[in-house]
């Protein structure tokens, strides 16, 4: 376009653009990235939560919230992990919205280094 | 919340790019940060705030010390001109929107005015946008509304098959029906109060209060003008964009047939008797210009050679300037979440007037460049030297550099970009472009926006959360401000 002349993007991609919850989450669920977002776009399950990738815009201020690094944008998801971007997709469609941040799962410290997890994954 | 703000399919990511930062000696030999003047409209630099909502007054439409400290954050950048946010010119409740509907109103407006000229040592004009809207209600639960609000007619006892039935049989089958039957059953706008919540339009002229609008809005237009000059602002900029009251007469929308519809010259009417009468209370030594859309971006609506049409009537009658937006229109709004209302910033309308970062082929930056030089072209074709600001995604000097060497524009609005960063003028124009806050156009202010929270920026609002009596959202999490600019020692 003419009009948007001297501004070219500088990265162009066609897949879904969004942010996702991976496997740290799990048996940990601190919530600190749920008081950030502004489009409450976090769903809470019984020991994880997920981003809706509907509601999630990019923002990325969730990322530094998460004390165990859960939060990357897709783009970034390391490839043994790659599954968490469809799970995302699929529970945040089951799981109920959470807005406020809560209290981690009683057994989030023991957990919060184990690698692996997503065998314990609750739905 | 359901009324997430609507996205291009393509899903293209896009990210800023302002390209060459000016010396201190090329910004001062720059077209940006050169002066304008016409008439009583005088800018330092060709650089501008546009109007910002951003959910700091009093539920009673009062300026609170939040508001002054934000417009003095942004007056401390030295832009041209700021516009103060859509101010109601009704006195009547608004919910947290700044109000100008009485003289109680102008000792708080005052506040900021006074603050804005001590903030920017005097340069910086601040106008306010002055705002009529009709009555939108919130989405209602669909019990209450088929249970109790609904007019029964016999047309709804018809479509059910049930002619004489009581009121309330009527009712309890109505609760009865599926969707799609339910929607055989109600009338249009019956349907939309249910699924979206009921919203006047300027064409229900069977209600005396829409009927009588050209009668009662140039008085209203013109005591708010008033107070404003009272109030000490340097001039108003009238609200006929996005999707309120005036820019529905503008809409080719409106059909009404009371000769302030129907054709370009009928649905200009009613914003030029404003004017006028607006013209007539403050004088011709002071500024009054108006916000309009160079394109509704609705199917129907109007197009960018409606808004030229406009652009040459509102010159020819003496506006010192024009600013064009896009888009913003209630008539594509993404249904709400039961409770709350439409929002015009959600369907695709919205996404012209404030698009997000992943966007389609056209990207987020310079939207309504083309539309804009557009109506700007006709202005200048008719023989009329009005200022055209011309704003959306411009985040670069060398973009807004372009768009006044190239004619397309006499002012550039920075919106989101200056909310990113209000120092985004005094960085640039004294060489220090490289320490700009860029915005990334992640739409986290919209998002507040829409929620009706304390609109702030995240690449400032959870920095140096532990200063003393630093001022933050009611959560206590955000400070309402972004911290000062300290410029590197030279």
């Amino acid at each position: 376009v003419g009009a948007a002349r001297g501004l070219n993007p500088t990265s162009q991609e066609t897949d879904t653009m969004t942010h996702v919850v991976l496997e740290s989450c799990i048996r940990c669920r601190y919530t600190d990235c749920v008081d950030v977002c502004p489009v409450d776009c976090f769903r809470q399950g019984p020991n994880m939560l997920v981003i809706d990738p509907d509601e999630c815009i990019d923002c990325a201020v969730c990322i530094p919230e998460c004390p165990v690094e859960a939060i990357k944008p897709e783009e970034d998801v390391p490839a043994e992990q790659q599954s968490f971007i469809a799970l995302n997709a699929e529970l945040s469609k089951q799981w109920p919205a959470i807005t406020k941040t809560a209290e981690p799962l009683d057994e989030a410290e023991q957990w919060k280094d184990v690698r692996d997890k997503l065998q314990y994954l609750e739905r | 919340m359901e009324q997430r703000m609507w996205r291009p399919p393509q899903k293209i990511k896009w990210k800023t790019s302002p390209g060459q930062w000016p010396s201190r000696e090329d910004a001062s030999r720059s077209h940006l940060f050169s002066p304008i003047e016409h008439g009583p409209f005088r800018l330092a630099t060709r650089t501008w705030v546009p109007a910002m909502v951003p959910w700091r007054a009093t539920e009673d439409g009062f300026v609170t010390d939040d508001n002054v400290d934000w417009y003095a954050r942004f007056a401390s950048g030295r832009p041209g001109a700021i516009v103060l946010e859509a101010t109601g010119i009704r006195d009547v409740p608004s919910g947290p929107l700044l109000r100008i509907g009485h003289d109680r109103f102008v000792p708080g407006l005052r506040r900021v005015v006074d603050a804005v000229r001590q903030a920017s040592g005097g340069e910086t004009k601040l106008f306010i946008q002055l705002i009529d809207f009709l009555s939108i209600r919130r989405r209602p639960d669909p019990a209450k509304y088929l249970g109790q609000h609904l007019r029964i007619t016999d047309r709804h006892r018809e479509a059910l098959g049930r002619s004489g039935a009581a009121e309330d049989e009527v009712r309890q089958a109505l609760l009865g029906l599926p969707g799609e039957r339910l929607a055989e059953v109600l009338d249009a706008r019956e349907l939309e109060a249910l699924r979206m919540g009921a919203r006047e339009r300027v064409t229900d002229t069977h209600l005396p209060h829409i009927r009588e609008l050209p009668q009662v809005l140039p008085e209203l237009f013109a005591a708010a003008a008033r107070r404003a000059r009272e109030a000490g602002f340097d001039g108003v900029e009238l609200h006929y964009a996005h999707a309120y009251t005036m820019a529905s007469f503008l809409s080719a929308l409106n059909t009404r047939d009371d000769g302030y519809g129907g054709s370009r010259d009928g649905r200009a009417r009613l914003p030029l008797e404003v004017f006028e009468r607006v013209r007539a209370e403050v004088g011709t030594d002071y500024t009054v210009g108006c916000r309009f859309l160079s394109e509704d971006c609705v199917p129907g609506g109007s197009t960018v050679e409606d808004a030229a049409h406009f652009g040459v009537a509102f010159s020819r009658a003496g506006m010192d300037f024009l600013s064009l937006s896009r888009g913003g229109k209630f008539e594509d709004a993404r249904q709400p979440a039961i409770g709350w209302s439409a929002y015009p910033y959600t369907g695709p309308s919205g996404y012209e007037c404030m698009p997000h970062h992943v966007s389609d082929e056209r990207g987020p930056f310079g939207r309504n460049f083309e539309a804009s030089a557009r109506v700007r072209a006709a202005i200048r074709a008719a023989g009329l030297t009005t200022p055209v600001v011309v704003t959306g995604g411009v985040h670069g000097f060398a973009q807004a550099e372009a768009l006044l060497a190239s004619d397309r524009a006499d002012v550039v609005g920075f919106a989101r970009a200056s909310l990113a960063d209000p120092d985004w003028f005094v960085k640039v124009r004294t060489g220090h472009g490289d320490a700009v806050n860029m915005c990334i156009y992640a739409n986290y202010c919209e998002a507040l926006d829409e929620k009706h929270e304390e609109v702030t920026c995240q690449l400032w609002d959870r920095t140096g959360l532990d200063e003393p009596g630093l001022r933050k959202t009611k959560d206590g999490k955000r400070r309402l401000t972004p911290a000062p600019w300290v410029p590197p020692a030279a």
